[in-house]
């Protein structure tokens, strides 16, 4: 790859070398170096600093497209855990592409930015409709984030210190929740269970720390998920969070936001803080990044006022009833209270918040509905298939939703990933610290005959 | 009692005591005070939207945040003026924050605290906290 | 008189108040399978009110409220510190080929060779720009960014047992998300004074320079647009008593290619991906923040980083046990990284020096003509040319006529131009941080000023017409107060009438 000479970014600057040259006469500069004159003459390079390029518009394209097609995307993928690659319709592809929606920034003139403001209330809008939570965070980075976030804000609201969390977790979120907390000095006490939430160690630790005085109390807030990340719907969640709350202990869940197309809400059964991955609501996995990180919360001011991020909220024009849209409560934010922000949040996701919405309401209530069952359909289908081969358990955990553990038993996660990938399969998550235990999750894009080729490639697999 | 002061069109009540920070501290029993934030500050928050009270019996240190005042591009911390305890916040502000913009003095006090110390080295008078919002208003 | 512009004003309801029963944009794709049921506890009772329109109906609203946005795409977008350059389309292409955007995030090394060649080639790409050891590009924004070097800062202090220094100083013309990462990641922050001139104050950073400080965060060029002509001693002072440096790296664009960053003597930097090097700005997101260090530092980055051996990448976790820990569930804004990557190969070496170039003489030109407009002052930088930005202040004009930035911002709007940064930074009284970029066109820089110059003078004629603007936008201005007061953050929130 040699790189091309020619002055290719001319297309990017928006004038020519005529005009430069005009440009610095007319404010009394010879070249465009001399506009550095005041730079501590040792700092600046004399010479173009040594990296590839400049290419062309066809050499990026095609050099491009090659590395893109080293990725086995085209591979049969069985992987989640928290992303889900689900079919992305056309019209909203196309309706993102618009460059009014892509290249404005944070919405600071609203009068300017009404498009902008309306679809992120109607984002908002409708993640609360689907969860039935009040206010809608717009936006975090990505769910791992999003617990992260949260956990900092019930440990601000109840002025503790440890935040409980429920094993299993997904090992990265879990490790970015540390990093959001661990370093300065709060606490995160992992409680294990099998597959699902332990409500009982939970509860009696809570219980323990309810004893101590006041001021010495320690738990602030307890996480968890549903379905947790082995894919199981634990039980009795009400009652669960009812016990909690008797005990002045704040509860985040993560939930999949899909799932609420058929499952009780957050709302429902009386969750403090909802959060999630708005990825799955219509964005690629694109390697793990953009997503789309969502927090929830039932209307309470003070609850509100330690949100972290943007928030959107309709109003008036001044002087008329026209409805209007702007950005509130920014006093929680870093440009007006610096170090004392809720969150030092400044550019988040709202494309991809933008994004969801449309998604949603494309897809409506029914479409959610048929979206969230299929999944389960496909699911229960593969788990029940895979199970009927020797020495295969499926699922390990129950009752399960779209995701689901399986234990391969004798066949090791080398072996498994080197057979399946050269079969066009991506064999679902491996699950750390074990031997041959495997998240296996579905998506829209498997179709009947999928599910069976990759049983039929286990099976074979399973004889080898 | 002195005539109260004026400078620009802010007003300064001379029947209390003022913090460099804006702060107007009030003795109103022996060692009870009530505190709110002078005209001048809350005419550069402009409209008060919001404000956010700590929970009564709640102790602070000197200059710990012990109401935090909001307005839709600015916030102000208002700082405990000594060692106290906060006895009551007004209430009447979780739904009229505006009464502060209307009656920074009166109506828009924001608490009463009582000090658990005696110094009172924060508190300045209603003359030197004249001198400080001349010097920020030229600033 | 220079021409306004009219904005789109569709009086477009809220999407879950169009449509009809029974529509359908999006029909998921069905499956011939058994039908299975979940456990009766967990059915969802809740209403669920979504939208139900069609294909067309959700098109033509999203369109419409699209001609309510404005966009680097639609007009100038002067927005200071935000580098508002033109978004390459090529970018946008290649970000959507189909091994790039449906490729999760965990799968084996082998099957994301693609993905790993395109972090390892900006990794090493960025090494090169700044003049760093070793980069991640994990941090998802700026801020993230910011929070992932300091916590960089604090692991090689307490790697030192070096256990006291809790405070980092940051200046007072410093972003927001400075002092709000250094506060996160559980440090004390002490905020010094600048100078007259707008720099930084070496008396005053002198005076809390103790063997308490772990580090000094500052921007630079600088939060006023100009460079810091005492750098080399202020990282020098900081490195005396033990603390480190760190490089706000937002404004890059004022320097990138002509200067590396390291050799100023900063030990960590991050940078904006979505400013300097034009991943789409969004509507506010996404970003990508990746962070650069210097050698000493490498061992407490977030892992894994792409890494090569042979002709084979992988994902090097080595440092896991010294690491600080993840900042992101995944790696990042891989989508925003691979666009970054695309155009700085598009520049190369000589286009990206080029760029800053322009960038600087579009926005020293842009303040050649500010600086003659009666209202507006230039109130730092007197003899020195301004980097990528400036700022410029309406107190003279505040004083005269009662007009304020905010008045100057929202009349803008009335041309098709987007305001400039406002009340930022913080040590400007009626500030307006102006950034043109290197995308503007001569004739568009003087529209910039013919607009400011025709809003000054009308301040001082009919002050009233300015105060009352913006006149042809979707909107004129809202009411925030009632906003604050009574904040409807969704329908939900309306349809409960939780405020009455
Ligand atoms: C000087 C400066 N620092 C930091 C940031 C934060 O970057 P981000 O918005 O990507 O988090 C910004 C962005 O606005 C900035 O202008």
């Amino acid at each position: 790859m040699s790189p091309n000479s020619k002055n290719y970014f001319q297309s990017y600057l928006g004038i020519g070398p005529e005009e430069e040259a005009e440009m610095l006469n007319s404010i009394g500069y010879n070249s465009t170096i001399d506009l550095f004159s005041d730079v501590p003459q040792n700092l600046i390079e004399r010479t173009p600093i040594n990296i590839d390029g400049p290419y062309s518009e066809f050499e990026l394209n095609s050099i491009f497209k090659k590395i893109s097609q080293k990725n086995f995307n085209d591979h049969l993928s069985f992987l989640g855990g928290g992303v889900r690659d689900l079919y992305i319709p056309a019209f909203l592809e196309e309706l993102m592409r618009r460059g009014e929606i892509y290249t404005a920034y944070t919405s600071y003139q609203p009068e300017i930015a009404q498009g902008m403001l309306q679809l992120i209330y109607e984002y908002e809008s409708q993640v609360a409709e689907l969860t039935g939570m009040d206010v809608i965070s717009a936006s975090l980075y990505d769910w791992a984030t999003a617990l992260g976030e949260s956990a900092r804000m019930m440990m601000r609201i109840m002025k503790r210190r440890s935040i409980l969390v429920a094993n299993p977790i997904s090992p990265e979120r879990l490790e970015v929740l540390r990093t959001y907390t661990e370093h300065s000095g709060f606490n995160i006490v992992l409680v294990d269970g099998e597959g699902t939430i332990n409500q009982n160690d939970i509860l009696i630790i809570i219980e323990e720390d309810s004893r101590k005085d006041k001021k010495e109390r320690e738990i602030a807030g307890v996480y968890f998920e549903i379905p947790t990340f082995h894919g199981v719907l634990p039980s009795q969640v009400d009652e669960f969070i009812d016990e909690i709350h008797k005990y002045d202990v704040l509860v985040t869940v993560g939930i999949d936001l899909i799932s609420l197309g058929i499952l009780r809400t957050p709302a429902e059964y009386n969750a403090d803080f909802m959060i999630g991955e708005g990825q799955i609501l219509g964005s690629g996995v694109s390697n793990g990044g953009p997503l789309l990180g969502i927090l929830g919360t039932k209307y309470n001011r003070k609850w509100i006022q330690n949100f972290p991020g943007r928030l959107v909220g309709k109003t008036t024009e001044l002087g008329s009833d026209l409805p209007g849209y702007c950005i509130t409560l920014s006093t929680r934010e870093q440009h007006i209270r610096r170090e004392k922000a809720t969150s030092n949040i400044c550019s988040n996701q709202t494309l991809m918040a933008v994004n969801a919405g449309i998604f949603l309401a494309g897809l409506g209530p029914k479409g959610i509905r048929d979206l969230a069952s299929g999944l389960v359909d496909r699911a229960h289908y593969l788990a029940k298939e895979l199970n009927k081969l020797e020495g295969i358990r499926s699922p390990v955990f129950e009752p399960f939703l779209f995701d689901f553990v399986v234990d391969f038993g004798s066949i090791s996660h080398e072996k498994l990933e080197e057979q399946c990938i050269s079969q066009g399969i991506l064999p679902g998550l491996k699950i750390e610290g074990t031997s041959c235990l495997r998240l296996i999750s579905v998506s829209d894009k498997h179709r009947k005959e999928e599910l069976d080729y990759f049983v039929n490639v286990i099976s074979e697999v399973s004889k080898l | 009692m002195s005539e109260d002061l004026r400078f620009d069109n802010y007003l300064i009540k001379t029947d209390r005591s003022y913090m460099e920070t804006h702060e107007w501290v009030k003795e109103i029993e022996p060692g009870i005070f009530l505190m709110g934030i002078s005209d001048y500050a809350q005419k550069m928050l402009h409209e008060i939207s919001y404000v956010q009270f700590e929970d009564p019996d709640e102790e602070f240190e000197e200059k710990d945040t012990i109401v935090v005042v909001e307005a839709i591009k600015a916030s102000g911390d208002i700082y405990s003026p000594f060692k106290a305890k906060l006895l009551e916040n007004n209430e009447n502000l979780e739904d009229s924050p505006e009464l502060i913009n209307e009656s920074p003095f009166e109506k828009g006090w924001l608490c009463k605290i009582k000090a658990l110390s005696d110094s009172r080295t924060n508190l300045i008078s209603p003359q030197q906290y004249l001198e400080i919002i001349k010097a920020e208003s030229e600033e | 008189m220079i021409h306004k512009r009219t904005q789109a004003k569709w009086e477009e309801p809220l999407i879950l108040n169009k449509g009809g029963a029974g529509r359908r944009a999006y029909i998921p794709e069905s499956v011939n399978l058994p039908k299975e049921t979940i456990p009766d506890e967990w059915i969802r009772k809740s209403p669920l009110e979504l939208p139900q329109v069609s294909e067309l109906e959700l098109v033509r609203h999203v369109v419409r409220l699209s001609q309510m946005i404005h966009g680097v795409d639609v007009g100038p977008y002067p927005l200071g510190s935000c580098t508002m350059k033109y978004n390459p389309k090529i970018n946008e292409r290649i970000a959507r080929f189909p091994g790039f955007a449906d490729m999760h995030p965990q799968a084996p090394e082998q099957s994301i060779q693609g993905t790993l060649e395109v972090f390892f080639w900006l990794q090493e790409t960025l090494k090169k720009l700044t003049g760093f050891d070793a980069v991640t590009i994990q941090p998802p924004g700026g801020a993230s960014g910011e929070f992932t070097g300091v916590l960089v800062i604090k692991a090689y202090h307490e790697a030192r047992n070096d256990t006291k220094r809790d405070t980092i100083i940051i200046p007072d013309s410093a972003h927001g998300t400075n002092p709000a990462s250094a506060a996160m990641a559980g440090f004390k922050v002490i905020e010094i004074p600048s100078t007259e001139d707008g720099y930084v104050d070496l008396e005053a950073l002198k005076s809390v320079l103790t063997e308490n400080i772990a580090g000094f965060m500052i921007t630079n060029p600088n939060t006023l647009g100009l460079f810091e002509p005492n750098i080399q001693e202020i990282c020098k002072m900081v490195h005396d008593v033990g603390g480190l440096n760190y490089l706000d790296g937002a404004n890059f664009n004022g320097i990138v290619g002509v200067i590396k960053p390291a050799k100023m003597g900063f030990d960590v930097m991050h940078m904006n991906l979505h400013k300097t090097f034009t991943g789409p700005h969004g509507g506010g997101g996404p970003g990508s923040g990746p962070v650069a260090v210097s050698e000493k530092l490498r061992k407490y980055l977030p892992v894994p980083i792409a890494a090569k051996k042979d002709q084979t990448f992988y994902w090097d976790f080595s440092n896991k046990k010294t690491s600080i820990g993840k900042v992101h569930g995944y790696n990042g804004n891989f989508g925003i990284a691979l666009r970054a990557l695309l155009y700085i190969l598009r520049n190369g070496g000589p286009g990206l020096r080029k760029t800053c170039e322009t960038a600087v003489l579009n926005a020293n030109y842009l303040l050649h003509h500010v600086r003659q407009i009666n209202g507006l002052t230039i109130p730092k930088g007197k003899n020195v040319p301004c980097k990528h930005e400036f700022v410029a202040s309406a107190s003279k004009l505040l004083k005269e006529t009662g007009v304020s930035t905010n008045d100057i911002a929202k009349a803008m709007l009335d041309y098709g131009v987007h305001s400039p940064t406002v009340y930022f930074p913080l040590i400007i009284k009626e500030a307006l941080m102006i950034e043109p970029t290197e995308s503007e066109s001569k004739q568009s820089l003087d529209l910039i000023a013919d607009v400011f110059k025709e809003i000054t003078k009308l301040a001082y004629s009919d002050p009233d017409s300015v105060k009352n603007s913006p006149h042809l936008t979707s909107t004129g201005r809202l009411d925030e107060v009632t906003l604050a007061k009574k904040p409807v953050l969704s329908q939900l929130i309306e349809k409960k009438d939780i405020f009455s």
